[in-house]
């Protein structure tokens, strides 16, 4: 192989060679096969990797993915789950007894429930609660069926999967023991209601994410 | 007696013209469609941008930081996307501005590892004892798995240069070489690969 022609050929099919430089080597290619060979090859590697589509990871990584996501999200409400997803939730999960939803959320006194099966306040004189927010049993042992599943399937997920749940489980726990414990003190804080009930939501999420991922390994 | 016209319905029927068979979109407009969406917190909309891109950005891990991170940086790739997804102008294609977005990402990690840069020393014996022909069939399969088999500095200038369209100064600055070095390299890679695909 001629490699004071063939060491310029990748600047020759870049279009980087000047013209001079270009007349010679094209001259030389005319006269041999050799070099033009290398140079078809080369082109063909050329065009090839511009085609390149790449192959996926050997794991599936979108449930740690979405977690993290979901995690990363700002208090509001998630925008895929609203009062009507978690119903639905809870009745897929068949924890929902009469109708009652997971988290209710009640406005002021003069109003009706949201949803029937709310706890509700006696009127009183005086400065109303803006949003009085209760959980109920059923939500409570939807979370420990859901970590059941995790803890006896945690071994069939990656590391950085169990990584992600964890930690998100664990901040929004501490999240919401936090806000717990400002509505203690605040209890007619709609703000911090909401938090909660956000908060709620997205360990809700994960859980439900995690179990998901351990059923589509089974 | 003349025909008799069939009484005018009261009521006409609007004939409604069956609707056009719709050309495949083209990836690009889809990605622009799932883009808008994610951008305003669509997570749907964003795993289906997921789904069409990882394997590309997976194999940019792969080749850029090597096979042990892989998972890991292209998580990391996807949240960073995902928290800049507003910021994307449309002003090239989705997948273009994204690979922009993984390679910045996969170099600083690199970096921030403190890999060691003899990787750009020139060491064809290591190429030559390395090189194992691929098994698979397809040349784009066969030519990415040689890929895998190229020395490092080789590699991330070929994956930089032919696979994601980078100029030789902006891989020069990328990866902390000069323009020329960067451009033997290239040429390195290339006659290895045509040497792979044809043994």
């Amino acid at each position: 192989m001629h490699t004071e022609w063939t060491d310029r050929l990748s600047e020759y099919l870049d279009g980087e060679l000047d013209p001079v430089a270009t007349r010679a080597l094209e001259s030389h290619l005319v006269a041999c096969p050799e070099c033009r060979a290398v140079r078809d090859e080369l082109k063909v590697v050329v065009a090839t990797a511009r085609g390149f589509e790449g192959r996926p990871p050997s794991t599936e990584l979108w449930p740690a993915l979405e977690a993290e996501i979901e995690r990363g999200r700002p208090v509001a409400l998630p925008r895929r789950f609203d009062w009507r997803h978690l119903i639905a939730a809870g009745l897929v999960m068949g924890v929902v007894g009469s109708g009652a939803a997971l988290i209710v959320v009640r406005r002021l006194a003069s109003e009706r429930p949201a949803v029937p099966g709310v706890a509700t306040q006696p009127p009183t004189v005086g400065p109303q609660p803006a949003v009085v927010l209760t959980s109920n049993a059923d939500y409570d042992r939807a979370v420990r069926d859901l970590e059941a599943v995790l803890a006896a399937g945690r071994a069939t997920l990656d590391t950085a999967t169990v990584r992600v749940v964890e930690e998100s489980l664990k901040t929004i726990d501490n999240a919401i023991t936090e806000a717990q414990a400002a509505v203690q003190r605040d209890p007619a804080n709609a703000y911090l209601n909401g938090q909660i009930a956000a908060h709620m939501q997205q360990k809700l999420a994960i859980l439900r994410m995690a179990t998901r991922a351990i059923e589509s390994t089974s | 007696m003349p025909v008799s016209q069939p009484d005018r319905p009261l009521i006409q029927t609007v004939s409604v013209p069956l609707a056009r068979p719709i050309a495949p979109r083209r990836a690009a407009d889809v990605d622009l469609s799932d883009v808008a969406l994610a951008s305003r917190g669509d997570a749907e909309a964003f795993e289906r941008l997921y789904r069409r891109h990882v394997a590309r950005v997976a194999s940019l891990a792969r080749w850029l930081i090597g096979v042990e991170d892989v998972d890991d940086a292209v998580q990391d790739v996807f949240i960073r996307v995902w928290q800049k997804i507003d910021t994307f102008a449309g002003q090239s294609a989705f997948a273009t501005w994204l690979h922009r977005v993984a390679v910045n990402l996969l170099l600083r990690r690199r970096q921030n590892l403190g890999r060691d840069r003899a990787r750009y020393v020139a060491d064809p014996a290591l190429a030559e004892t390395r090189a194992a022909r691929p098994s698979d069939p397809g040349l784009k399969v066969a030519l990415e798995r040689a890929v895998d088999l190229l020395p490092a500095g080789a590699r991330e200038v070929f994956v930089l240069h032919d696979v994601e369209g980078f100029k030789h100064e902006e891989i020069g600055g990328m990866l902390g070489i000069d323009a020329g070095t960067s451009r033997s390299q290239l040429h390195r890679a290339r006659m290895l690969l045509r040497q792979q695909l044809t043994a």
